[in-house]
């Protein structure tokens, strides 16, 4: 190069010499060079470029667009055969029609879509209950369609390798509730209630719905992700050209599986979280193992075990049905799988509070 | 120029030697097909290359620079001056096409957003595809403009170097053959070097100025198509010589 500048005016002979390496990595200080130049108005512009080094897609477009956006006609000359045919490709290629914008929305019609996306996705929601619903009776009626080896593969992975974390949280949850009750029942001397509290609170609430939230976030978003990839990969496709509905090979197994794996897993809980709470009481509250034991079977009613232990098919149910719909619904993109997979988890652990609200006034309706 | 060169490369995957010794050169400004049957490594030597899978042994010299020992900053030199077609097509799929092709210029060249989309906007029209596909996302496209667009990715830094893996793979013809020939036009227009790995005969007499026929580990053979197809040896006769090799090589004869 003779000069840092790329693009320089010859006086005497009027003309404009390219020279360097007109590429992309210096296409910005070129522009620049061209914005600055005064272009005449009134003879032709010759544009030379025997001195130009080297010339690529991005340098030969930035010619054509001085091309295009002078008024005043410009000459090319002395470009290499290679550098000329550079240009009538792009030449060729150029048209200044920018793709369209995606449209944008203002605030009402945003929220208006977002309510009718949701009412849509509830309406696909109880349409795939239905599909599901009329599977299982088909199923049900020819039990050697039934897949056993799919069904305990499904209960070994959400529940039994599910066991150490759940014992560990609902362990302590229970030294939770009862350090935070102890405290309390101390102050009017009436530390062997601990026993009632913890008993019932853990058996009736916190065993069967703490399960179920670790259950939605562990088993829920593996079943969105595992049927979500397999959609992609078009397995779900090559299946149901085979002859085997998905629903009869994948989602039915989960839905059993789990509707079995939850209620054990609660009763699972419902252990540890009391022991988590003996523990507590006996170093706190002085309350014994013994006595914590014998007030324990006087005192807390079966009623509250069955009516906990009943709520967890409900909630698999919820957390199977919602993580395979998710998984079904994903689509042609690998975000699809990870915004599906947040939802199957959100709505799993949304729906499982309100339908343990919904028990709570119904239980306490009917005093239970 | 070389542009690559390749010396007693060794890889084993599992228990079973993929490369044993390959040596492969490619020269500047030529277009080279890389053959062979399933399994014979092909794809394994174009990971290799790119650096995505570090071979046991041996050293592979893009651009004078070995690759197999670069430090990151230099790797990077080199990356910046190739350009890849993966057989998947490899699009982002949560960005538009137009981001796509803009993505690989955003993160190398200093641009303004709006020079940034004008030529990746004369990219993607370089490819085929019509203006309207920039601003689809690639789930919308079809499989011959998902390939279109994931090479105008490729091309859009205007790199010296072009893999291609399985080009016209699940192309119609009429594609594939647009295709072949917008590899001649960059290869002439850009000066390019392109290596193409492709089962497709049209594409390998049409293209290809030589071919490297991989087997046993090695490159058993590497010649320009005629020439190749004239090896007596068993495994390269087997490859061109059955019934759709002689169509393709009757239809291709100049």
């Amino acid at each position: 190069m003779t000069s840092k500048h790329f693009i320089q005016f010859d006086s005497t002979t009027k003309q404009y010499h390219c020279q360097g390496e007109w590429t992309l990595e210096h296409i910005a200080v070129i522009k620049k060079e061209l914005e600055k130049i005064t272009w005449p108005t009134t003879d032709n512009i010759i544009l030379t470029g025997n001195a130009v080094t080297q010339l690529d897609s991005a340098g030969a477009w930035i010619i054509n667009q001085l091309l295009k956006t002078q008024k005043i006609k410009i000459n090319i000359q002395n470009f290499s055969a290679q550098h000329q045919a550079l240009f009538s490709i792009i030449k060729k290629q150029t048209t200044s029609e920018l793709p369209p914008k995606t449209k944008t929305f203002n605030w009402l019609s945003r929220i208006g879509y977002f309510f009718y996306q949701q009412v849509k996705e509830a309406l696909t929601y109880s349409n795939f209950v239905g599909q599901l619903s009329m599977e299982s009776l088909r199923v049900i009626a020819k039990p050697s369609r039934l897949r056993f080896r799919a069904i305990a593969s499904v209960i070994e992975k959400t529940g039994f390798q599910a066991l150490p974390i759940i014992a560990l949280l609902s362990f302590m949850i229970g030294v939770v509730i009862s350090y935070q009750m102890g405290n309390q029942l101390r102050t009017y001397g009436a530390n062997v209630f601990i026993v009632d509290l913890l008993g019932l609170s853990i058996l009736r609430e916190f065993g069967p719905l703490l399960t179920a939230i670790m259950v939605a976030g562990r088993t829920g978003s593996s079943f969105t992700a595992q049927i979500g990839i397999m959609k992609l990969n078009q397995e779900i496709d090559a299946l149901n050209t085979m002859g085997v509905t998905p629903t009869e090979l994948l989602l039915l197994p989960r839905l059993i599986g789990l509707v079995i794996a939850l209620p054990l897993l609660t009763i699972w809980a419902d252990i540890f979280g009391i022991l988590g709470g003996m523990v507590m009481a006996k170093s706190m509250l002085g309350v014994g193992w013994y006595d914590f034991i014998l007030r324990f079977e006087h005192q807390i009613p079966l009623r509250a075990l069955i009516i906990g232990l009943g709520k967890a098919p409900v909630f698999a149910l919820i957390i199977a049905s919602i993580g395979c719909f998710e998984g079904m619904r994903v689509e042609k993109s690998a975000e699809s799988v990870g915004t599906r997979t947040t939802r199957s988890v959100v709505l799993a652990i949304f729906f499982i509070i309100i339908i343990d609200a919904i028990f709570s006034i119904l239980f306490s309706k009917f005093q239970l | 120029m070389t542009i690559i060169e390749i010396s007693q490369l060794k890889i084993q995957l599992g228990n079973q030697w993929v490369h044993n010794g390959l040596d492969l050169t490619v020269s500047k400004g030529e277009v080279l097909g890389i053959v062979g049957a399933s399994g014979s490594g092909k794809t394994t030597l174009l990971r290799e290359m790119l650096m995505l899978q570090p071979p046991d042994s041996g050293s592979i010299r893009i651009f004078g620079q070995d690759v197999t020992k670069a430090t990151p900053d230099k790797l990077l030199e080199v990356q910046r001056r190739w350009g890849v077609l993966f057989q998947q097509n490899a699009l982002f799929s949560s960005l538009t096409v137009l981001e796509n092709v803009t993505f690989p210029l955003n993160e190398h060249a200093t641009l303004d957003p709006e020079m940034a989309n004008a030529l990746a906007l004369l990219k993607i029209q370089l490819v085929g595809l019509p203006a309207s596909a920039a601003s689809k996302y690639p789930s919308e496209l079809s499989g011959g403009m998902q390939k279109r667009a994931a090479l105008a990715r490729a091309i859009v830094l205007d790199p010296e170097l072009l893999f291609l893996d399985e080009p016209t793979a699940g192309l119609d013809p009429e594609s594939a053959a647009g295709l072949d020939d917008l590899i001649l036009t960059l290869k002439s227009t850009l000066g390019l070097t392109v290596v193409i790995i492709t089962h497709d005969l049209d594409t390998l007499w049409q293209t290809t100025d030589r071919v490297a026929f991989l087997g046993q580990g090695k490159v058993l053979c590497i010649d320009t198509m005629a020439a190749l197809t004239q090896n007596p040896d068993p495994a390269i006769q087997k490859f061109f010589n059955g019934p759709r090799g002689r169509a393709a090589e009757k239809t291709n004869d100049k």
